[in-house]
């Protein structure tokens, strides 16, 4: 009895301490001078498009600008005449000791017109030089950089002197061509990426500092227990503590490993996130489901839970047995992949304040990222680690019955629809041939876990049959992997929406129209949200109207390396993400993820009013 | 009061913080503001002596810092397309004029061409002497720990000639007050 009442006192403590030492990281906390490498801030990617023209396209980060008379290009490769370096019209400041000087944000498409002697190389050397500064705390002016690239051209013939590249049309986001991809590897460019850089080190305040970020993530990680993806994974291993009636020591011994497969998971992408940030490609959370593979795995691990849940197949006993069989701790094995396993099928789902919390982990540096990881894990991991590891805890849950198994088989049903959900973004992603494999591949698995639930004790045919049902489903999900996106419609270009692309955008705001930039993604649950409250209702398309405003919209449902570039350089550590331009081609700002219809008035009504000047 | 598991929770409670503050503080300190420099290049860090340092003068003649020994050395990287260095550097002359007599002797190092630098400095004269330091290699910059060459870039050095601090971005006057304040404390 006096236990009980020592309980809430403990955990309280127990709580505090786990503030405090999330407290510690409050001071000193100015990670770095907060300043992009030089190619981060001004990411140059220059390629040859067509021949007698190298586009010099700079991806210039919020709160940068490049000077227009400090750029140069010089081509090296003999035989190779440069022409004059074309530069769009930037913006004009006054500087006190230079005069009138032209700048430019965000982006820069230069064109550098070349004639050649003879026939056309097969590649073109250019050296080209920048220099640029930042303009917010702390002012700072890079020094002049200098970047060397070897340019496939497209192999054609000689250039003529007239071959000049236009001033007008800039296609800002031009994709390498087939020929030129390859080559670009091949002639060992430098890094050219605009996302490689951006990621290392945040250039605008981030909104989050570490202790916050980490609150965030410990209670993210504690309300991810409640999402509809985990929560059933949740219930059949609570049961399975409460049902084991098992010694103390084993209870605990079961609650760490839980507790350690999913810690151990979660920094296991946090790893996988760093990898894949420091190679340069754009990531976030949810990121993963652009992969259609995946996401028919994952909709058949949902499939498979349920199944097992509803009590068709005795999988997750005979799971543990095979856990049992590995170890002699008992079942240790198999609670790790208990752990595991939570951490992914909570892949799909963000629970609120983890989206603030894994916008800072992907731009921070390394050791903050995973710290936030470990924490999102620990917050995941402790409602079940706490009642393995305090008898009395447990005791406080309702005693076992037959109630459980009711329960288990009910909670069976939102693991099922999450597999609908997610085989409906399969559709998206890849049509009718995806989700037909993936429904065949939910069949054979069923087929098998049928087969082996049956029993074939010491019949190795029986066993091997089993294999070659479940081999027969990976060889379905293979094939979803191999499949071609189908011709997207991608966003439609009816009257109110028009299709996300740098170059249209970059137009638009020299043209000083205010634009509504939406990034979204079929799985992507908060944007479907926004879309039905607000962005999709007559009283927003009657804000356009009145404000001047264009809407534009992309859609990162597949990977799309322009809208990957596009989220870094504001920081987003996924979709949904909002940006509004004002009138008079002046920088973006950001909306938060959640929309609210006056929260889009008012942001749209500025950017109606404020003036060309910043 | 206590069994031995709620002892277990907050050892492990302590322990987690602990280790938390540990790994903080390592990494900020292993963070340095700046990338480190390249390979076979000595930077120099605070406390370091800037020792017998020469850059050629603005016509040419070469120097030493350890000319300065004994004045609070105020280093400042400058070049003339860098906006936020001229805005500046009026400040910085200011200051020399009114704390030359505690010791403060501000040397502007121009990471600019001699007669780009000059033809700036007829248009604003600083007062304060002025080093060259685009030619010298390695580059000043990232002797001094300015590895990247932002600009505006500042070191404090002592009057027993080590560096006392370094500064990446504009000052302003309240930070040297400060430095000179710190510089005249580490006098003893």
């Amino acid at each position: 009895m006096f236990l009980r009442r020592l309980i809430p006192i403990r955990l309280i403590l127990l709580a505090a301490l786990l503030f405090a030492a999330t407290g510690a990281f409050a001071q000193n906390m100015s990670p770095g001078t907060g300043l992009l490498p030089v190619t981060g801030a001004f990411a140059l990617k220059p390629v040859i498009d067509k021949p007698g023209t190298i586009d010099l396209n700079f991806d210039i980060a919020p709160h940068y600008y490049l000077y227009r008379d400090r750029v140069h290009a010089k081509i090296l490769t003999p035989g190779v005449t440069a022409g004059t370096l074309q530069m769009p019209p930037g913006i004009k400041e006054h500087d006190p000791y230079l005069g009138d000087v032209v700048i430019y944000h965000d982006r820069l498409d230069a064109r550098l017109p070349y004639t050649t002697q003879g026939a056309e190389p097969k590649a073109i050397q250019v050296a080209v030089t920048y220099q640029g500064c930042h303009e917010i705390a702390p002012k700072i002016c890079y020094p002049p950089n200098t970047q060397t690239f070897t340019l496939p051209t497209a192999g054609g013939g000689p250039v003529g002197a007239s071959a000049g590249g236009s001033g007008s049309g800039i296609d800002g986001g031009a994709p390498l061509h087939p020929i030129t991809a390859s080559l670009a590897t091949a002639a060992s460019l430098p890094h050219t990426s605009n996302v490689a850089d951006t990621g290392a080190q945040s250039a605008s305040p981030i909104a989050v500092g570490l202790a916050f970020a980490l609150l965030l993530a410990f209670a993210g990680g504690l309300i991810l227990n409640l999402m509809p993806c985990v929560l059933p994974v949740l219930a059949i291993k609570a049961v399975g503590v409460l049902e084991g009636g098992e010694s103390r020591q084993r209870a605990r011994s079961h609650a760490l490993a839980y507790a350690a497969g999913v810690i151990a998971t979660f920094l296991a992408i946090g790893l996988v996130i760093l990898g894949l940030r420091s190679a340069g490609h754009a990531i976030g959370w949810g990121t993963q489901l652009q992969q259609p593979w995946l996401v028919a795995v994952l909709a058949c691990v949902l499939f498979v839970v349920g199944l097992s849940m509803s009590g068709v197949v005795s999988f997750g006993s005979r799971l543990g047995n095979l856990g049992q069989g590995f170890t002699r701790h008992g079942g240790m094995a198999g609670n790790f992949f208990t752990g595991v396993l939570a951490v992914v099928v909570a892949s799909p789902c963000t629970a609120p304040f983890m989206g603030a919390a894994l916008a800072y982990a992907f731009i921070a540096p390394p050791a903050h990222e995973l710290l936030v990881m470990l924490v999102l894990g620990i917050g995941l991991a402790l409602p079940l680690t706490l009642i393995g590891l305090i008898p009395a805890l447990a005791r406080l849950l309702p005693k076992p019955g037959r109630w459980m198994e009711t329960l288990k088989q009910i909670l069976a049903f939102p693991m099922y629809l999450s597999a609908v959900w997610l085989v409906w973004v399969l559709a998206h992603q890849r049509g009718a041939d995806a989700v037909a494999l993936v429904l065949v591949a939910m069949v054979l698995l069923g087929a098998a876990a049928w087969w082996h639930g049956r029993g074939h004790p010491g019949r190795g045919l029986g066993h091997a049959f089993t294999g070659v049902l479940a081999l027969a489903a990976i060889v379905a999900l293979v094939g979803v992997a191999h499949l071609a996106p189908p011709a997207r419609a991608a966003v439609t270009e009816s009257g109110d929406a028009v299709a996300f692309s740098p170059a249209k955008l970059q137009a638009l705001r020299q043209a000083g129209t205010p634009v509504f930039v939406d990034i979204g993604a079929d799985w992507c649950v908060t944007c479907k949200a926004n879309e039905y409250t607000v962005l999709d209702t007559s009283s927003f398309r009657a804000l356009l109207k009145q404000t001047g405003a264009v809407y534009m919209k992309g859609d990162w449902t597949d990977v799309d390396p322009a809208i990957g570039a596009y989220l870094a350089k504001f920081h987003s550590p996924g979709v949904p993400l909002y940006v509004v331009y004002p009138r008079g081609g002046g920088a973006g700002h950001a909306l938060p993820t959640v929309l609210t219809a006056s929260l889009v008035r008012s942001a749209l009504v500025h950017a109606d009013m404020e003036p060309a000047a910043q | 009061m206590m069994d031995r598991r709620t002892w277990l929770i907050l050892v492990l409670a302590c322990l987690a913080a602990a280790g938390g503050w540990w790994l903080q503080n390592r990494w900020a300190n292993q963070m340095p503001a700046q990338p480190p420099a390249p390979a076979g290049v000595k930077a120099l860090a605070i406390g370091d002596s800037v020792g017998a340092y020469t850059l050629p003068a603005l016509d040419g003649q070469t120097t030493a810092l350890a000319k300065w020994r004994g004045k609070v050395l105020l280093l400042n990287f400058w070049a003339t397309w860098c906006q936020p260095c001229r805005h500046e550097m009026p400040m910085l002359a200011q200051m020399q004029r009114e704390h030359a007599a505690d010791g403060l002797q501000v040397v502007g190092i121009a990471m600019d061409q001699p007669q780009s630098a000059a033809a700036f400095l007829k248009h604003l004269p600083v007062g304060y002497p002025i080093l060259i330091g685009i030619d010298a290699d390695p580059v000043p910059t990232t002797t001094f720990g300015d590895t990247q060459g932002l600009l505006p870039y500042s070191v404090l050095v002592g009057r027993d000639g080590r560096i006392l601090d370094t500064k990446l971005g504009p000052l302003d006057p309240t930070a040297i007050k400060n430095w000179m304040a710190e510089a005249n404390a580490s006098k003893s």
